[in-house]
């Protein structure tokens, strides 16, 4: 690597790692000059060594797998529902006033308040869980997608008529593509409420899964095990956000001429 | 294509506020096939919601309008371009593939002829405001149409694009069987363009001049006796 390209990306990466940098470092002077106890904040490496552990003995990846999963599977459920219903309450407004009533209630209960009579109904195992992320996820998508689909911008609609558009053609090649960029942050949102949602619900009620690994380990007594467990959800909060941003970019239009500006 | 004729129309508009706005008032006018017409007059006189009911944007609330039979293939440009941000300017011109259809050929002949050629992978943001102009006008030419209504095109570009979209608009009007009516504010444009040119006043016709100098017309000076025939029929008559 040449110099000018070292400094390049070191001039990158500094603004993104100079905080978490300052943090790790405040972290570690407190755990070795005992600003606190190692019970109440244990050393980083300490940490690191238990998240190693957890890695190899292949504990980390039956934790992280079954969050995955679940994650996956609520987000794809959530985005099966809330896209269509999004857009097709965007285009219908009767329907959506219809509809508000109920949608605005259901949006104000937590979904975790719904826990309980999810298992009552669906039992312990995972359809209760993923029922939470599908309701946690549901809203984002939706609202966002409502709110895309119902603010066409007229003067477009009026050119798609003036050209014999038909209704099916105006909203494939006008409304659709004019709503994208709010379809991709609801999205991009309910991807972050899902992990949030999931996190939670695995608190309550899992055998497997990072939201139950980071509760044993407060049972265990064993804050490494804790913050071990947080760590990986923060990375992979921020892995799941970058593979989005990345879409985003590819897909969708506005992201390329904010690059052309 | 047949002549155009406007009988009796008249159009209300009822605001949110409860008023009532009468646009247009009984209005007759002609419109003969094949023609260049221009229709002036200050703003709220009616004439772009004239020129949203000849394309069939609205409904009249009274009166006709008679195409002398089915409604002949219209072409439409309004003053903003109405470009679609996330198509290509080659895309934007060919957006009637999707609906009335047109020609791809001609679309691609257009862009040449206007100077696109080099911008046919751009995109709208990537235009000036008279090229985005521009490519509106390739994509109306591009659908084939028999009629071509244009609302203040051009008035929101400088002198010189003006100028030169005028004349690239009327060797198109030259080259090809075309009815034009086209909407202006402008005097010194309605005189550089039009044929025909009716003077509209309060949603009514206030009186029509016509005009046969060949296209391309010259430079504005010579026009002082004409614009002054405009703005006296502008004027409101004397209460006696």
């Amino acid at each position: 690597m040449s110099k000018k390209s070292l400094i390049s990306v070191l001039t990158t990466a500094l603004p993104i790692l100079a905080l978490p940098l300052l943090l790790l470092l405040l972290w570690e002077l407190g755990a070795r000059w005992h600003w606190w106890g190692s019970y109440i904040l244990p050393a980083p490496e300490r940490v690191l060594s238990t998240w190693w552990h957890l890695a190899v003995s292949g504990q980390l990846a039956r934790h992280v797998g079954a969050s995955l999963l679940r994650v996956l599977i609520g987000f794809l459920i959530a985005a099966g529902l809330a896209l269509p219903a999004g857009i097709f309450l965007g285009l219908h407004h009767k329907a959506y006033v219809y509809s508000h009533s109920v949608l605005e209630f259901l949006r104000n209960v937590p979904p975790l308040a719904l826990l309980p009579i999810l298992i009552l109904w669906f039992g312990i195992d995972e359809t209760s869980k993923i029922i939470i992320v599908v309701l946690a996820t549901f809203f984002p998508i939706f609202l966002n997608t409502l709110a895309g689909m119902a603010q066409p911008d007229p003067q477009l609609i009026e050119m798609g008529r003036v050209y014999g558009l038909s209704p099916w053609a105006v909203f494939w090649h006008i409304r659709l593509p004019q709503a994208l960029p709010s379809i991709y942050t609801g999205l991009r949102i309910g991807l972050g409420y899902s992990w949030r949602s999931l996190i939670g619900a695995e608190m309550i009620a899992a055998a497997a899964g990072l939201g139950y690994l980071i509760l044993d380990g407060e049972e265990m007594a064993r804050p490494d095990v804790v913050l071990a467990g947080i760590l990986t959800l923060g990375v992979l909060g921020i892995l799941a956000d970058a593979l989005m941003a990345w879409a985003g970019r590819c897909l969708l239009w506005t992201e390329r001429r904010n690059r052309r500006a | 294509m047949p002549d155009i004729t406007v009988s009796h129309l008249s159009h209300t508009y009822h605001l949110p506020d409860g008023t009532v706005v009468q646009a247009l008032s009984d209005l007759n006018a002609h419109f003969p096939a094949g023609s260049f017409s221009v229709v002036v007059g200050p703003s709220g006189c009616g004439k772009t919601t004239l020129l949203r009911l000849l394309a069939g944007l609205e409904t009249a609330t009274g009166g006709q309008i008679d195409f002398g039979g089915p409604r002949p293939r219209t072409g439409v440009m309004f003053q903003a371009p109405r470009l679609l941000p996330w198509l290509t300017v080659e895309e934007n011109v060919r957006i009637w593939q999707y609906g009335m259809g047109g020609s791809t050929a001609l679309a691609a002949q257009y862009l040449h002829l206007f100077g696109l050629d080099s911008f046919r992978k751009a995109y709208p943001d990537q235009l000036s405001g008279g090229m985005a102009q521009r490519v509106a006008l390739v994509r109306t030419l591009a659908c084939q149409p028999q009629l071509l209504l244009l609302d203040e095109p051009f008035a929101a570009l400088d002198y010189f694009t003006r100028e030169k979209l005028q004349d690239e608009l009327t060797e198109q009007y030259v080259r090809q069987p075309l009815t034009i009516i086209f909407i202006t504010h402008d005097l010194d444009e309605a005189l550089r363009l039009g044929e025909r040119i009716l003077v509209l006043r309060r949603g009514r016709q206030s009186g029509l001049l016509t005009r046969s100098e060949p296209y391309p017309r010259q430079a504005l000076a010579d026009r002082t006796r004409e614009k002054q025939t405009i703005l006296q029929l502008l004027e409101e008559p004397h209460e006696t």
